[in-house]
């Protein structure tokens, strides 16, 4: 430290820091605890007597209580608030004061802190008190005791656990116990006796292991909420391995209650189980340490029994009331029985103040008792949910005043404190470090101080460095509520203690305050509150811009803005001697030269508008910033963008996540699309839509989120990039005013970034892909047209006749034109009749969908808008010549591409498309030539050596003879099928097969549909008709063996014999005509 | 390939073909033979009646049949001529053979005719005296005779024996009803009277009366006048 400039001082000892702030009041030493005590002056009644009190004060309700004491009228104050509001701090005080006055004190004081934080360490306060010593029995002693030792065993959670299921066991009465569960109580018995079970409820983090560590060891972490414990319903949800262990070697009672339990619509069932087990607390934990609600009672009693006899009355200070749970009915009992009335005059008089959780006070406290409360005090807001601490909500002097205590406390030593603490401890007289100090004068006028007490006629004001009011507020309002509640522990916790304990050496090092984005902790950074001036602030702080940044987010205004204070230059609010201080630089910042330079009076406005704290217990310096918003003075105030991107973008740049990183690239995309003139780089407005369509391609450099696309653009964080998304942001904000400069400044901003990165995003729309081997990536309109073309050929779209690069286009285009998914769809049917296979499988493997989105996409990326008629295109047909005559002189070869998945989608379908032909298109020409040359043999081996005129004439002496001899008919051709039109396709077949080179022969085969469909008509004719054929010769054949046998096994007679027959008759007849004696 | 296949299917349906016709000709010869079978039988027949008319029948009856046969003759000559063109004469035959069964029946009715001619006077007489004493010692030899008579009317005698067994019997019959006594032609009228019932006590003639009373020819019979 420079011995004569107030910087890089650090006033207070590192380890005081922890040992002045300890969140647990029971806990901390009397002089720190005294010495930090805030006097708490706006307590909120929920009831108290009707005799009147003079305040709201903790002074009063002191007062309060010991004239319950004097007028032996019994007082019962409950105490109520969420974790950190201060009720153990209260408390603490109240028991301390109430002690110290030793003048009412007639009776005994028991004080059950909560520092261990569980039943066992309340049960050995009770023992160590020894107030029961004399009054209760032995018996009960040692039954203390006994519960006490119970408590420590290791055995703790089996014995827990085995006394759950006593206790479930043996409650016939199953009161509470769902009814499902009545008519399987069985279940449950076996469920809490199964080892796997037992294991689970006992594994750390587990209900079981919850409940030892709140009986027996007690942990801060893990019940800070000072929340009783309870079973929860997730502590009956089952992992899988656990629910298998069951299966295979639970009783079936178990894996029915295990199994019921799982399933996921029964979370209303597993509510009701931890439900019920949690209402067996209490009688699990009396059966556990044999000590029962009404154990404690009649020890409590016995006391005031034995009081009474002396005239002696109790006080009661209890911290919090959960950390008697298991026998916290006892207790209530004990407190709500007075003194009075006919059945209560054996005991003394008791005054009792009890600490109270609001689920505590709510669901667990009786009724009937809440009628006994005399005083019931809360110390939540009563605005909101009851997650803020009514001490401190809106109230910057309560913080301000809380943390210059505890600031006062570390600057000093124990044994100053403690002879201070030994000698009556009265405020006045509290030791002030900041009186011994020689910056005190710059300290308190730089960083402010706040009045803790009255000296004599002086007050005693405790400096608040290394923080300022504002700081201490700022930080305080943005603790991050997530996580934890605004109270006096989180504001010493997360703020003070965080701070101090994390970046307070730093101060000596000259590195206090961290960068912007280097604070951590629990609270969250706010930005700016004119992102811009970031820039100003980098370009001025240098290496210290973004620790600057913090001190002006924190301890200023949240602007670079340069005023006048009289004769000081202010930054941000702030002074020199702050940055100064703090090994800073006092930079330039920004002056608002549209406004006269602001005078004094001007200053002096702020300050006004903006009054530290209205009390006159904190004296702010006379620069101080304001915690309220400038814009009511009269000082020129930029316009306020912290909205929700604003803070985005400054968190980014601080190096945090950047969120709502959609809603950045998504706008980036827009402006990326419309300023570039893609024509230029021969690109269509088409082509880029597509790549920058929404927000996926773009990626920042930290956002939150991984990047939702393989191929995206990232972009580094960066100031310049930071300015252009808050340009983005203004731009966008529709519901402000334009501020010209503003836009103008952005529209500048936008260009001149724009310029800087165009090359680089046009680098990125041209090359989606990356070529194989270091070759070149084809451009988006290469690919399409290369798969227009081969799809054209595909579809059979194609002639050999004139093949210049012009017609070519033409019948690409014409093609492309036709395709759709129906009509490709048509096209790979057809191809699968008449192709090779694998020329239909080619175009199977292309989906409908994406031949549509290529064949549509070809014209959309030659588009071209003619002249500046948006509406009017014209086909960029020198760019698809260029790359058609290439790839023609390149004798078609495709080279290989690596697809990449999550490009865009035009890119997408257009590099599968390529890819599927580039790998397949060369064999399957050759395939389709051998499929020609097969059919062609095969037409040919139906006709040779014959003509076809003669095959012709053959078929049909044939059909002839059949229809002659009854045997039906051969096939008849179609029409189309001529002995010439045979002879004409035999040759133009053999015509493709002669032609060479890939070209010549793709356009052939793609031409050659309709002379395959007539070889194939050829074929199939000749087939059917040979098939008919054979199919009458195989019957004819068997006609033909029938007759030969028949004709073979006969002796047939020939006509000879016939005419011998007719002589024979004959020579008869002759006979008996021969001349005889006729007649008588 | 296709013009092989077609010619071997055509060959086939060629050589079926063949076998078919070969098939058809061999049943319409087996047809035509049985039918000629046919005809030879009747032939046969025919022949065998024609001799047996005349043999007995009066000339001008078989000068009839003489021509018909003749045409019958010519009928099978114009078959057997068209023979050779027309394999199947199957219904030329069977009309020939219609005509042949026609002649024939008339041949056998006119024997019929010729043969009851001749033997009805004889039987007659026979049936007159059958119940005289005299005739019933040779009843037996009369009623063979008569049977036989008998036979060869219905069963036209188709060779020359059964021609002469059938004169034979006649003759025999004539002879034995000869040689009754007294049977003049007054006792005849009046037997055949008796056996009308038509005789009258006018028919009873001193003749028939002695003849009557000749070897208790009374008592053979009843007279009874109408």
């Amino acid at each position: 430290m420079n011995s004569e400039i107030f910087q890089g001082f650090q006033c207070w000892e590192t380890e005081r820091v922890s040992d002045v702030i300890n969140k647990e009041a029971g806990s901390i030493d009397r002089a720190v605890f005294l010495a930090t005590h805030a006097p708490i002056n706006n307590l909120t009644y929920l009831r108290k007597p009707a005799a009147e009190m003079a305040d709201n004060s903790e002074e009063t309700l002191l007062r309060e209580l010991q004239r319950c004491a004097t007028e032996y009228r019994p007082a019962f104050v409950v105490v109520q608030g969420i974790p950190g509001t201060g009720k153990s701090h209260l408390i603490r005080w109240l028991k301390e004061r109430y002690m110290d006055d030793r003048e009412h004190l007639h009776g005994k004081v028991l004080f059950i802190e909560r520092a261990q934080n569980n039943l066992r360490g309340t049960l050995e306060q009770i023992l160590a008190s020894g107030i029961f010593d004399d009054a209760t029995s032995r018996e009960q002693l040692e039954k203390l005791q006994s519960a006490t030792i119970a408590l420590s065993k290791e055995a703790l959670a089996d014995t827990l656990l085995s006394q759950f299921h006593v206790v479930v066991t043996h409650d016939s009465e199953v009161p509470g116990m769902p009814k499902w569960l009545v008519r399987n109580k069985r279940q449950l018995e076996m469920f809490l006796l199964d080892a796997k079970v037992r294991e689970e409820l006992k594994k750390p983090g587990g209900p079981i292991e919850r409940l030892v560590r709140f009986l027996s060891t007690g942990s801060r972490t893990s019940m800070e909420r000072d929340e009783s414990p309870e079973f929860e319903a997730r502590d009956f949800e089952f992992g899988v391995d656990l629910l298998y262990a069951i299966k295979r070697e639970g009783y079936r009672e178990v894996r029915e209650l295990a199994e019921y339990l799982q399933d996921s619509d029964r979370d209303k069932q597993r509510g009701e189980l931890a439900k019920y087990l949690t209402s067996l607390l209490n009688k699990v934990i009396g059966r556990t340490t044999a000590l029962t609600a009404d154990d404690l009672k009649r020890m409590f009693n016995d006391l005031r029994r034995s009081l009474r006899k002396q005239d002696l009355h109790l006080a009661l200070f209890i911290e919090d009331i959960t950390t008697f749970t298991g026998i916290d009915a006892g207790l209530v009992d004990v407190l709500a029985t007075q003194h009075t009335g006919e059945g209560n005059r054996e005991f003394c008089q008791m005054i009792s103040v009890i600490g109270i959780t609001d689920h505590y006070y709510k669901d667990l406290f009786p009724s009937n008792i809440k009628d006994r409360v005399t005083h019931h005090i809360t110390l939540n807001t009563l605005k909101g949910e009851g997650t803020e601490s009514e001490l401190l909500t809106n109230n910057p002097t309560a913080v301000v005043d809380l943390s210059a205590r505890y600031l006062n406390a570390m600057r000093l030593n124990q044994a100053q404190l403690n002879a201070w603490s030994q000698h009556e401890a009265r405020l006045g007289d509290i030791p002030n470090k900041c009186d011994m100090c020689l910056y005190k004068t710059t300290c308190h006028a730089a960083f402010g101080s706040a009045e803790i007490a009255q000296r004599a006629e002086e007050p005693v004001r405790v400096g608040l460095y290394p923080f300022n009011q504002q700081a201490l507020w700022t930080m305080y309002e943005n603790i991050d509520t997530t996580s934890i509640d605004r109270t006096p522990r989180a504001l010493l916790s997360s703020v003070v203690e965080y701070v101090l304990g994390s970046h307070g050496q730093k101060v000596k090092r000259g590195q206090f305050p961290p960068s912007i984005d280097n604070w951590g902790g629990e609270f969250i950074v706010p930005s700016l509150r004119r992102p811009l001036q970031r820039n100003t602030i980098e370009r001025q702080g240098g290496v210290d811009a973004k620790r600057i940044q913090s001190l002006l987010v924190f301890w200023g205004d949240r602007t670079v803005l340069a005023t006048q204070a009289g004769n000081r230059r202010l930054l941000g609010g702030l002074p020199e001697t702050i940055f100064t201080a703090f090994n800073l630089p006092f930079i330039q910042g920004e002056v608002q030269e549209a406004f006269p330079p602001q005078t004094e009076s001007a200053a002096k406005k702020v300050m006004e508008s903006a009054p530290l704290i209205s009390s006159h217990t904190v004296q702010s310096p006379p620069n101080a910033p304001a915690y309220t918003p400038l814009v009511e003075t009269n000082v020129p105030t930029p316009v306020t963008r912290t909205n929700k991107y604003t803070d985005a973008i400054d968190a980014w740049i601080r190096g945090e996540q950047l969120i709502e990183a959609n809603y950045f690239a998504e706008k980036l995309a827009t402006l990326i699309r419309t300023f570039i003139d893609w024509e230029v780089h021969g690109m269509s407005n088409t082509q880029v839509d597509d790549v920058f369509k929404g927000f996926r391609r773009i990626y920042f450099e930290g956002q939150r989120g991984i990047p939702t696309a393989a191929y995206y653009l990232t972009f580094e964080r960066s100031s310049k990039l930071a300015n252009v998304l808050q340009a983005l942001v203004d731009l966008n904000n529709t519901n402000q005013s334009p501020d010209t400069a503003l836009l103008g400044g952005h529209l500048v901003g936008l260009s001149t970034w724009l310029e800087g990165q165009e090359l680089r995003i046009v680098d990125f729309v041209l090359h989606v892909l990356t070529g194989e081997g270091g070759q070149s990536t084809p451009s988006l309109p290469q690919l399409l047209l290369l798969d227009g073309l081969f799809l054209a050929c595909l579809k059979g779209d194609l002639e050999p006749k004139g093949s210049t690069s012009d017609a070519l286009l033409l019948a690409i285009l014409k093609s492309c034109f036709a395709i759709n998914r129906t009509s490709w769809q048509s096209s790979i049917n057809q191809a699968q009749q008449l192709h090779a296979s694998a020329w239909s499988d080619l175009m199977k493997k292309i989906a409908p969908r994406r031949a549509e989105n290529c064949a549509s996409n070809l014209p959309r990326v030659l588009n071209r808008a003619q002249g500046d008629r948006s509406s009017v295109f014209f086909i960029d047909a020198v760019q698809a010549l260029d790359i058609l005559t290439e790839f023609r002189q390149q004798e078609w070869q495709l080279s290989p591409i690596e697809s990449k998945p999550n490009i865009p989608d035009i890119w997408s379908d257009a590099s599968t498309v390529y890819g599927t032909l580039q790998q397949a298109f060369p064999q399957i020409l050759a395939e389709e030539r051998d499929h020609v040359q097969s059919g062609l043999k095969k037409l040919q081996s139906f006709i040779e050596p014959s003509q076809p005129e003669e095959v012709f004439r053959a078929v049909a002496t044939l059909n002839d003879t059949f229809t002659r001899f009854g045997r039906g008919h051969l096939p008849e051709p179609k029409n189309h099928l001529t002995a010439s039109k045979l002879k004409r396709t035999l040759s133009e077949l053999q015509s493709i097969l002669d032609r060479q080179g890939i070209e010549t022969q793709a356009l052939s085969l793609s031409a050659a549909l309709l002379l395959i469909q007539t070889m194939l008509d050829y074929i199939q004719y000749f087939a059917d008709v040979s098939q008919e054929i054979n199919k009458q010769m195989s019957a004819a054949a068997k006609t033909l063996a029938n007759l030969q046998d028949q004709l073979n096994t006969e002796q047939l007679p020939t006509l000879a014999d016939v005419q011998q027959q007719y002589i024979e008759i004959l020579a008869i007849l002759s006979q008996a005509m021969a001349p005889q004696e006729v007649g008588r | 390939m296709i013009i092989t296949l077609v010619q071997a299917a055509d060959k086939q349906q060629q050589d079926i073909e063949q076998l078919r016709i070969a098939k058809d000709e061999a049943k319409v010869i087996s047809e035509m033979l049985s039918t000629l079978e046919d005809v030879e039988k009747s032939t046969r027949r025919l022949t065998s009646l024609y001799a047996l008319a005349c043999a007995s029948l009066q000339n001008e009856d078989v000068q009839g049949f003489a021509a018909s046969i003749s045409k019958l003759v010519g009928d099978i000559t114009i078959s057997r001529a068209n023979l050779l063109s027309e394999h199947r004469q199957v219904p030329q035959l069977n009309a020939i053979l219609k005509k042949m069964k026609t002649l024939s029946t008339d041949i056998e009715n006119a024997w019929q005719k010729y043969a009851i001619e001749q033997v009805a006077p004889s039987l007659d007489l026979l049936r007159l005296v059958q119940q005289l004493p005299e005739v019933r010692s040779q009843e037996q030899e009369l009623h063979a005779l008569h049977i036989q008579l008998q036979h060869f009317i219905a069963q036209t005698p188709l060779n020359a024996g059964s021609l002469s067994d059938f004169e034979s019997a006649l003759q025999e019959l004539k002879q034995r009803l000869t040689h009754l006594e007294g049977l003049n032609s007054e006792v005849r009228t009046f037997l055949f009277k008796v056996q009308n019932g038509t005789a009258t006590l006018s028919d009873m003639t001193e003749e028939v009366y002695q003849w009557c009373r000749q070897i208790q020819h009374a008592s053979a019979f009843q007279v009874r006048f109408a």
